[in-house]
């Protein structure tokens, strides 16, 4: 699955830099507080008129969670395209040094590296030494940045490739069952095929718009 | 040459009686005790054995996701226990709790919002990324963390503040 919309899709974060959540401004705590505040409020102004949509303070009147301010929207999009910019260079010159990446492969997820090598439980139809492209990738890192998929990156930003080295079978695991006092035993062993492969290379492409 | 008359005391006997003892005794070999010498005793502890084997394959799966409450009560006897099992199984969920904790989010937090922002890592893959990605990981729980806040300023805001950007989601047909 292609991730079909542009910066909106990849999720990036730059270096030590995390995507900036300014706290809210720090209203007078506490109970004692609380009570000084109100009472100061009603013994200062003259009307006993409060601001429309004012509730007094009680245990339910705001949310139990921190009141939260997220960061100007314009100013939020302006800094995520700087960010891209500076990563789409990064790539572009070359400046990462070993690259790992999350793969789906075979019905599980593979925290890979280069030369690396992957043992799968089952027969893959393929001869030894014959080279894959493994395309589900799911994430994709470098020591400064890292590209997170929505679910997954596009096919032509992330290329990881795979060689088959061994073909053999597991060694042999007995499933026994047993039934006490019933007369009741039966064992199987159990041997399945198993794919050596070893991860070459991941590259990565610098169109991250 | 076909023996007509042959007499009562030639009879036949079973001749790998020797082999078929020893691939039994060979998979008792590491027992303790008379186990691992005499037949009759290997038998039983060897079938006990390989049902306990096929069991725990299945429990495995299951310790690797989440710990199994029977480790951690104290042992029953005080003498030095038979089984000699390892008990740091790798328990992915409560690796990812104890590093999201590091971060200050908890761990259905930090899993429910990843979900919501289209992540799909799995637990064993985020276990990983906690002990040897660490930056990694910590742009991950500053992710959910801000998805969190945008779910809370959604729930309160009834539609008048703009949508939050980290909750826009990628449709795909």
């Amino acid at each position: 699955m292609a991730a079909a919309v542009g910066a909106s899709a990849l999720s990036v974060t730059f270096g030590r830099l995390v995507s900036a959540c300014s706290r809210s401004i720090p209203r007078p705590s506490g109970p004692g507080a609380a009570s000084l505040w109100s009472v100061s409020r009603r013994f200062t102004s003259q009307s006993a008129s409060f601001p429309q949509g004012y509730v007094p303070k009680t245990s339910l009147s705001s949310p139990p969670w921190p009141e939260i301010v997220l960061p100007d929207p314009i100013e939020e999009t302006q800094h995520h395209a700087e960010v891209v910019g500076k990563v789409n260079e990064l790539i572009a010159t070359g400046q990462y040094g070993r690259l790992f990446a999350v793969v789906h492969f075979a019905s599980h997820q593979w925290k890979v590296t280069s030369e690396d090598l992957i043992l799968i439980g089952n027969e893959l139809d393929l001869a030894c030494g014959e080279r894959i492209r493994l395309e589900k990738v799911l994430l994709v890192g470098a020591d400064n940045f890292t590209l997170l998929g929505k679910p997954l990156l596009g096919r032509d930003l992330v290329r990881v490739e795979a060689t088959v080295i061994e073909k053999t079978e597991s060694w042999p695991k007995v499933n026994m069952k047993f039934r006490k006092r019933k007369n009741f035993r039966k064992k199987r062993i159990i041997v399945t095929p198993q794919t050596v492969l070893r991860i070459n290379t991941i590259e990565i492409a610098p169109c991250l718009l | 040459m076909v023996f007509l008359g042959a007499p009562l005391r030639l009879r036949n006997r079973l001749a790998g009686r020797c082999w078929r003892i020893q691939e039994v005794l060979k998979h008792a070999r590491h027992f303790r005790g008379r186990r691992n010498r005499c037949y009759t005793l290997a038998v039983r502890a060897v079938i006990r054995a390989f049902v306990k084997g096929t069991a725990a394959r299945r429990q495995k799966k299951r310790d690797m996701r989440t710990i199994r409450t029977e480790v951690a009560l104290p042992p029953r006897t005080p003498s030095v226990s038979l089984c000699t099992y390892c008990e740091q199984r790798p328990l992915w969920i409560n690796r990812i709790t104890a590093a999201s904790q590091e971060h200050g989010l908890k761990y259905p937090a930090f899993i429910a919002n990843l979900v919501k922002c289209q992540v799909e890592l799995n637990r064993k893959v985020l276990a990983d990324l906690a002990i040897y990605e660490p930056k990694t990981f910590k742009s991950l729980a500053a992710l959910a963390k801000r998805r969190r806040e945008e779910g809370f300023a959604a729930a309160l805001g009834d539609g008048k503040e703009p949508e939050g950007i980290f909750s826009r989601v990628v449709q795909y047909h």
